[in-house]
């Protein structure tokens, strides 16, 4: 599923070193496999609900679906544009609450809502990083950080819409023909496909190849007559809006929203996950994601004492991959075939 | 409304100092450091657990002796000094030179680390932290004054007035020449890991003093780091992240806007303010008020 | 095109394989305890068929909870803990229920949303409890409501939420608003004119305001302050700056424990304790413990009214005294001893519920028992349930205590607001 991943520096993250790390163009043939291979995972996929899971473990791979588009569009923006944007918490919100809303109280068809929560957010993420675009990597984020916690008050703010800080019940949306349960896997697990799907032929796409030579090269971008500012705002665009599909599905998850749901906790979360993940990698965002939810579940199923340690856990997995791992996850086999090739000559 | 100029100041004294602590680094050391406020309030911990040890019955009943305060205190600025010395040396040193991001990842994680190190050793609960003055209040008309806020006031205003002169000494210049360029400082002769260690440790000292000041108004509890780091970012950026003066004026702009728009907009909106001042000034003032000569660094 | 073309390659496989696929679990669990109905088991003579109803062995009646045990809300959530093991070895000693021993699962959600519904959820489907009783997932438990409505779970004294009128739902103490009118009853008895609301910008908040606005009118006071203070802020000078600022005589709370304390030592430092009644619900107040009034400076808590939903914990009525003692015994900590009453008494009143079903344990019977309720726990207002839309508030009264000369004594029996 992932697009070939290059690591062929230790050099660290950030958008003077994330260049080496990231989505490569293949041949067509190459893509076709990769396609099918995708296919047949998401067919493996669609058949644990009947291998007699629980329903405890199905949600856990439902919050596993949720995340991995969240951090997907996280990556377009941070790994794949370079851009330093950490409202993501803030759209994911952004998402819940557009989706509660046009689904519960303007009667709207859920998939129609989720999908223009994502439209929206698309639109208010290219609005309101269009002034900041001359803000460049730390400023930026430091902007949209600033932009993320507004997001929360103005959750609380809308009360009349949000229901404020008290928050909003949600409905449920019931997949015609399924438990409760499982219909909610089926709806995150077809909406995960659809947008890894599009991400992944959108990095296909010349647009794509743009975003990279914008992020790498900016100058020489502009010296060929590509307009970066273009290119970025689109990638902000496609992030916010893939953050507001996640958040769509969360309000669905937990049949609730409020405002400090996504607060800087879950930011926190996001850049563990995609950091531990890989920086830049679509399969990345799926391992960073099942991460944050399995290997902290394991934890509390061994000792239920332990849980008390998630912020430990998140900040030292994430101190631990700025310093050590730089590429995540998905670099370690390529790390460790260099080790080797390197021990055996 | 003068009731809420002086709340503004107070608070906005606190930003102030935790805004310096972020501009100190950062001018020594190049390094975003998000965990500033909670690597305060662990050296505030320390002084209330002496506190609570030399004082004991004092701490619960609010009289606080002068001389076990004076000793608690000095303690928990000078395990300050260690803690930012230490984190500089065993963690930041070696991933020292990594771009802005990065770095401001590592300090995000290691907030989370200390966090739960904070609720291991101290626990959730909140505590009173008086001080000796706690509770005094004086009386001009109508407004209230308490010694607390003055002395957070004042406290705030020495740390920007000594840390400007720091500055202009041979060892703040130094600084300055290792956070223009690491390479060349070296080829000079300065030692940059000395200049390094003693930046992070100065640092978390202002940081203490922000945190020990708040936590005497507040209580002491795990939360209170929250609200401050955000706000002293907001303090450095109007510092541009190099100019102490900046972020001291800074911070108290932060604060005194947020009790106005308390008092004249509504309290709901307070915490709005600081977040709307971030972006104003990066949109239209990217280097910050009082910018020195340091060129404004990209990533 | 081509695009469009692939998506819906993927898509519709999919949709149509969703639609058509087999009856699930879950659904099979909710319509499981109808449809194995006996016809006519539960009468006099032949013993009531249990097949089919969640948590209800032979032997076992198992129960869950889920609970904040770490993080900031983890004195709550130890002592509600500690107080159901105390039910729960009492009962057990006593030889059980009907025959059945009780089993408790209690899960830590730490008072994250997420994690809270993912336990609601797996003490329903995986463990299989046959009720959630005292649970206190912060204000994200009414997101676990339409899940339970579905699975038909009696989620039995959640803490403090307000009262969704739903079925399986029973609250058993009076709800903040409840508590906050009997405290603006109270004020207006004192002659208090002009009333100012400081609340979080949440569920508290609202509650708070609700409480004013409905009981302002009936005591004749007018409301002359509606200031916010943020959650988990510790920030509350502007807010009391502009209450002190409007000339109030009274103000209610919605907030927690922390700003309560903060809230009084400003009043009390611009010279006006005593001349403001201050007052919270009972959660903030922490009547008869000192979770809020060792946060006040000096006598800054002095007149102080917190609204009680349980007798105080320093109380001599007789079952408070005992639960003091087991607890005591036990070694459970202390500071939580409110939490401890509560849960226990909850407790305790399912049981009671449990034994008037005589051993059919069925969803139908439970919510018709426990509707008929009339129980006495000598630790809360008495528990009177009801039939819905209006009756699963099961106990309406608060009382009100003051913190006066450093302790709390009550000056308001269980009362109901006007």
């Amino acid at each position: 599923m992932d697009p070939e991943l290059a690591t062929t520096s230790e050099a660290p993250i950030g958008p003077a070193s994330i260049p080496r790390i990231g989505f490569r163009a293949r041949p067509g043939w190459q893509q076709a496999v990769i396609g099918v291979g995708a296919v047949a995972g998401a067919f493996l996929l669609y058949e644990l609900p009947k291998t007699g899971l629980s329903p405890y473990w199905i949600n856990l791979a439902c919050l596993v679906l949720i995340y991995s588009i969240g951090t997907l569009g996280f990556n377009v923006a941070v790994g794949w544009s370079g851009q330093l944007a950490l409202a993501h918490a803030g759209f994911y919100g952004l998402g819940a609450y557009t989706t509660a809303v046009l689904w519960k109280d303007h009667g709207w068809p859920f998939f129609l809502a989720m999908a223009a929560a994502g439209a929206l957010a698309g639109v208010v993420g290219v609005l309101i990083s269009w002034p900041a675009m001359p803000l460049r990597g730390f400023y930026l984020a430091i902007a949209t950080l600033a932009l993320g916690q507004l997001f929360v008050q103005l959750f609380v703010q809308f009360d009349s819409i949000t229901g404020g800080g008290s928050g909003k019940q949600v409905p449920r949306f019931r997949v015609p023909g399924t438990g409760r349960t499982e219909g909610l896997y089926y709806m995150c697990l077809g909406t995960a496909v659809v947008c890894f799907f599009l991400v992944w032929r959108l990095v296909g796409t010349r647009l794509g190849r743009t975003l990279k030579s914008v992020r790498d090269i900016e100058i020489a971008a502009q010296s060929v007559g590509v307009q970066p500012v273009k290119y970025r705002l689109i990638a902000f665009g496609v992030a916010s809006g893939l953050a507001a599909i996640a958040g769509g599905l969360q309000s669905q998850y937990s049949t609730f929203v409020f405002p400090l749901q996504f607060g800087t906790a879950l930011l926190v979360q996001f850049l563990t996950m995609m950091i531990l993940g890989g920086v830049g990698s679509m399969t990345g965002s799926v391992i960073g994601a099942a991460f944050a939810v399995f290997v902290l579940e394991f934890f509390r199923k061994a000792k239920p004492e332990w849980e008390s340690w998630q912020p430990m856990a998140f900040g030292g997995v994430l101190m631990l991959c700025v310093a050590a791992l730089p590429g995540g996850l998905v670099s370690l086999p390529t790390r460790l075939r260099g080790l080797r090739r390197r021990t055996v000559t | 409304m003068l009731q809420q100029l002086i709340s503004g100041l107070e608070a906005g004294s606190w930003y102030a100092l935790i805004g310096m602590a972020v501009v100190v680094i950062m001018k020594a050391t190049d390094v975003p450091n998000f965990s500033m406020a909670e690597m305060g309030l662990v050296a505030a911990y320390v002084s209330w657990g002496l506190l609570d040890k030399l004082d004991h019955s004092g701490v619960k009943a609010f009289k606080v002796g002068i001389l076990a305060f004076v000793v608690a205190t000095l303690a928990g600025l000078i395990v300050a000094f260690a803690l930012g010395a230490i984190i500089e040396r065993v963690l930041m040193r070696r991933f020292g030179g990594l771009s802005h991001f990065p770095m401001l990842l590592m300090t995000i994680g290691l907030t989370g680390v200390i966090r739960s190190v904070i609720d291991k050793v101290w626990g959730g609960d909140d505590r009173a932290n008086p001080a000796p003055w706690s509770g005094r209040i004086w009386r001009v008309g109508d407004t209230i004054i308490s010694v607390n806020q003055l002395i957070t006031i004042g406290v705030g205003l020495a740390a920007a007035i000594l840390l400007g002169r720091f500055f202009q000494s041979s060892f703040g210049a130094q600084m300055r020449a290792v956070a223009e360029n690491r390479a060349v400082a070296r080829t000079l002769g300065i030692n940059v890991g000395r200049v390094a260690v003693v930046a992070w440790g100065i640092a978390t000292v202002v940081a203490a003093l922000a945190m020990i000041l708040q936590t005497q108004k507040t209580n002491l509890g795990q939360g209170n780091a929250d609200a401050l780091i955000i706000r002293g970012f907001v303090a450095a950026t109007i510092g541009g992240f190099s100019s102490l003066m900046g972020a001291f004026i800074g911070g108290l702009m932060v604060g005194v806007l947020e009790f106005l728009a308390a008092e004249y907009i509504s309290t709901d909106w307070k915490s709005a303010v600081a977040l709307l001042l971030v972006f104003v000034f990066l949109l239209f003032k990217p280097t910050g008020l009082f910018a020195p000569a340091i060129k404004p660094r990209e990533v | 095109m081509k695009l469009r073309t692939l998506v819906v390659a993927v898509v519709v496989p999919l949709a149509l394989l969703a639609a058509a696929c087999g009856e699930s679990d879950e659904k099979k669990a909710e319509s499981g305890p109808a449809a194995t109905a006996a016809p006519g088991g539960a009468t006099g003579t032949t013993k009531p068929d249990n097949t089919g109803v969640p948590g209800i062995s032979d032997t076992t009646i198992k129960l869950g909870s889920t609970l904040p045990i770490v993080g900031t809300a983890a004195t709550a959530g130890v002592g509600l803990r500690d107080g159901i093991k105390l039910a729960v070895d009492e009962i057990n000693a006593a030889g059980g229920i009907d025959g059945r021993k009780v089993e408790t699962v209690v899960l830590d959600d730490g008072f994250d949303v997420n994690r809270l519904v993912s336990n609601v959820q797996k003490l329903v489907n995986e463990d299989k409890v046959y009720a959630i009783v005292a649970p206190a997932g912060s204000q994200a438990l009414p997101g676990t409501y339409d899940f339970i409505k579905s699975s038909r779970t009696p989620m039995w004294g959640p803490v403090s939420p307000p009262d969704p009128k739903i079925e399986p739902v029973f609250i058993l103490a009076a709800t903040r608003t409840a508590q906050l009118r009997v405290a603006i009853d109270y004020m207006g008895s004192k002659g208090v004119k002009k009333l100012a609301v400081i609340g979080q910008n949440n569920t508290l908040g609202a509650e708070a305001k609700a409480a004013a606005e409905a009981q302002a009118p009936k005591n004749g006071m007018t409301i002359v302050a509606q200031e916010t203070v943020e959650v988990q802020s510790k920030d509350v000078t502007a807010a009391v700056n502009k209450v002190l600022s409007s000339g109030a005589d009274g103000i209610v709370m919605g907030v927690d424990n922390a700003q309560a304390a903060l809230v009084q030592n400003q009043i009390n430092q611009a010279g006006k304790r005593g001349s403001i009644i201050v007052a919270t619900d009972s959660g903030a107040g922490g009547p008869g413990g000192d979770n809020t009034t060792k946060l006040c400076e000096p006598n800054a808590c002095e007149g102080f009214i917190g609204a009680m939903q349980a007798e105080l914990t320093t109380s001599d009525v007789a079952q408070v005294a005992k639960v003091r003692d087991l607890s005591q015994k036990a070694n459970m900590a202390q500071g939580g001893l409110n939490f401890i009453l509560q849960s226990y008494a909850y407790t305790t009143a399912f049981f009671e519920v449990l034994k008037k079903m005589n051993g059919n344990y069925k969803y139908e019977n439970f919510y018709k028992t426990a509707e008929a309720i009339d129980y006495d726990s000598g630790i809360l207002p008495k528990i009177k349930c009801g039939a819905l839309p209006e009756g699963h508030s099961c106990g309406a009264g608060a009382g009100l205590a003051e913190f006066k000369a450093g302790k709390w004594t009550v000056v308001q029996k269980f009362t109901v607001p006007k």
